[in-house]
């Protein structure tokens, strides 16, 4: 072997200056002699830790831009100080560019709703706000009364955790429902407060429940927009957000016939989310927006029925067991 | 194989990141498709872990086979979609590196086989040779550290064409352009300096190890 040669071609190979005559004879080397193959791991090497090191300084210029992350450019800065080795800033810098790939390239719809829907499990709490675009706001329930969904308040932590607060249309009462991972429950201004371990069964008039489109599972709604409905991804209007819009594929699914969601492309988080052409077997609103107003931490007893009302509220337990 | 990066860069690139909140960076990737949701989340956040872990181990190992830059995000995402859809195989406990390697051999090989990428990918047969090439471990600490030493010692021209080349990705048709230079000026420049970086980290090594 003429090592004078290899050093040329595993030169060019190394800057993509192969021509295919000179990939082929390179090629032929490699596979007859292990000793070339040696040297080409000490070059591809030398070649692979370059390139690393000068993704590390621009990974930290990346990372000055890293507003939403800074623990992770302290992080960065931190060892490059104290010097624990070329590799971990190396790689905070590769992940920063990495993850900063992965986050604007484009997504297509199928993968962004499933961003989505997977956001909708994450444990931070978000606080909703209904808002009725089209049709009446007003639902009766029970006992002469009737609930607005509009204004109505909905908190949300995980995949299942809710408290939804409406107001009765007497102006003074509100019916507050929610569910604490075990038992649901529910009790209308400082009326006895009904319990339950089935978590559906105060479901029925929550914001969305009778339209098809439960918001206090949003999880399994947004689900099942993947197989009734045909989803698109748009850039949304307001910047930094991504659009998903999803219209019924047949009349024959059920739910709204559109589906409108805003969403954060960094977090997958739904900023909006506005439904179309609900059904209107039972009336109600033919259109309604949900707004993420909130997303301060609610404590951990938030979502337990004793959070909301006061000590020696009259408490009716209903288990299956 | 040979653990051409594993060992020491892998250790050193777990402390690095143990510190970072992994559910704030998990949150942000996509589940690649829906078949992942057949496997458990658990060893789905196992995989993604190790593989944030070694990552640059993983990316180091794809540009020693795909010397073009351009193209090396591309396929380590593609690692990272394949190694996330399969986590199923990963048995926890095994080699997660020598794992994510023999993906990552894979993936640049079906790269290599798309146009445009044939030209700067060497052919299967002999990514399977180099592969099976038992190496010694040369990424260890010292080394790497001996390079950033080596790399900042480097002539003010020599450290131009490196830093056009490895920083900002130019081949040395472009860096000709910049440098005023000839392709062939730049490909001799190219090579002296990484020759000259490689005598110099043996040469600090050697030192140190008298």
């Amino acid at each position: 072997m003429n090592s004078k040669r290899l050093d040329y071609l595993l030169n060019c190979y190394l800057d993509g200056e192969l021509s295919p005559d000179e990939k082929h004879e390179l090629q032929n080397i490699l596979l007859s002699d292990p000793e070339a193959r040696r040297q080409f791991w000490r070059d591809a090497q030398l070649h692979s830790s370059l390139r690393l090191l000068c993704e590390q300084e621009l990974g930290e210029r990346e990372a000055r831009k890293w507003h939403k992350y800074p623990e992770t450019y302290k992080i960065v800065r931190i060892r490059r100080k104290v010097w624990i080795g070329v590799a971990a800033s190396a790689a905070a810098a590769v992940l920063v560019v990495f993850l900063g790939i992965l986050l604007t390239r484009p997504l297509d719809a199928s993968t962004a709703l499933q961003q989505v829907i997977d956001a909708t499990s994450q444990a931070d709490d978000r606080t909703y706000t209904v808002s009725v675009l089209k049709g009446d706001p007003v639902r009766p329930i029970s006992g002469g009364r009737a609930l607005t969904l509009e204004g109505a308040v909905i908190y949300l932590r995980g995949k299942d955790h809710y408290v939804v607060v409406q107001n009765l249309t007497d102006g003074e009462r509100q019916r507050v429902t929610g569910f604490d991972g075990e038992l649901s429950w529910s009790f209308i201004g400082n009326g006895a407060v009904n319990v339950s371990d089935n978590p559906r069964r105060f479901r029925s008039n929550l914001p969305g429940s009778h339209h098809d489109f439960a918001f206090t599972n949003l999880h399994d709604e947004l689900d099942r927009l993947g197989e009734g409905y045909d989803v698109q991804l748009r850039d949304a209007e307001d910047s930094g957000l991504r659009r998903l819009s999803a219209s019924k594929k047949s009349r024959n699914v059920r739910g709204p016939r559109d589906v409108e969601i805003w969403f954060d492309p960094n977090s997958g988080t739904i900023l909006k989310l506005e439904l179309y052409g609900l059904p209107q077997a039972r009336g109600g609103p033919r259109a309604i927006r949900l707004s993420l107003t909130d997303q301060l931490d609610l404590g951990a007893d938030f979502f337990s029925h004793a959070a909301h009302h006061e000590d020696g509220r009259e408490i009716r337990t209903n288990l299956s067991k | 194989m040979g653990n051409v990066f594993g060992g020491n860069l892998a250790q050193r690139v777990r402390k690095a990141m143990t510190s970072i909140n992994y559910s704030i960076i998990f949150a942000k990737f996509p589940s690649p498709q829906r078949i992942v949701l057949m496997t458990s989340p658990d060893q789905i956040a196992l995989v993604q872990r190790l593989f944030v872990q070694n990552m640059v181990a993983v990316r180091g190992f794809v540009i020693t086979l795909m010397p073009d830059f351009s193209r090396i995000d591309d396929v380590v995402q593609e690692i990272f979609l394949t190694v996330t859809a399969k986590a199923d195989d990963f048995v926890e406990g095994t080699n997660f590196l020598s794992w994510a390697f023999s993906i990552a051999r894979f993936k640049v090989m079906e790269a290599g086989r798309r146009p445009g990428f044939r030209e700067v990918v060497l052919d299967t047969e002999v990514i399977e040779a180099l592969c099976a090439t038992e190496m010694e471990e040369l990424q260890s600490d010292e080394r790497l550290r001996a390079l950033e030493e080596c790399k900042n010692g480097l002539a003010p021209q020599a450290t131009r064409v490196i830093d056009l080349r490895y920083e900002h990705s130019h081949r040395p048709p472009e860096i000709a352009e910049k440098m005023g230079w000839t392709v062939n000026a730049v490909n001799v420049a190219l090579a002296r300096a990484r020759k000259a970086l490689r005598e110099c980290v043996d040469r600090k090594l050697k030192t140190q190890a008298s």
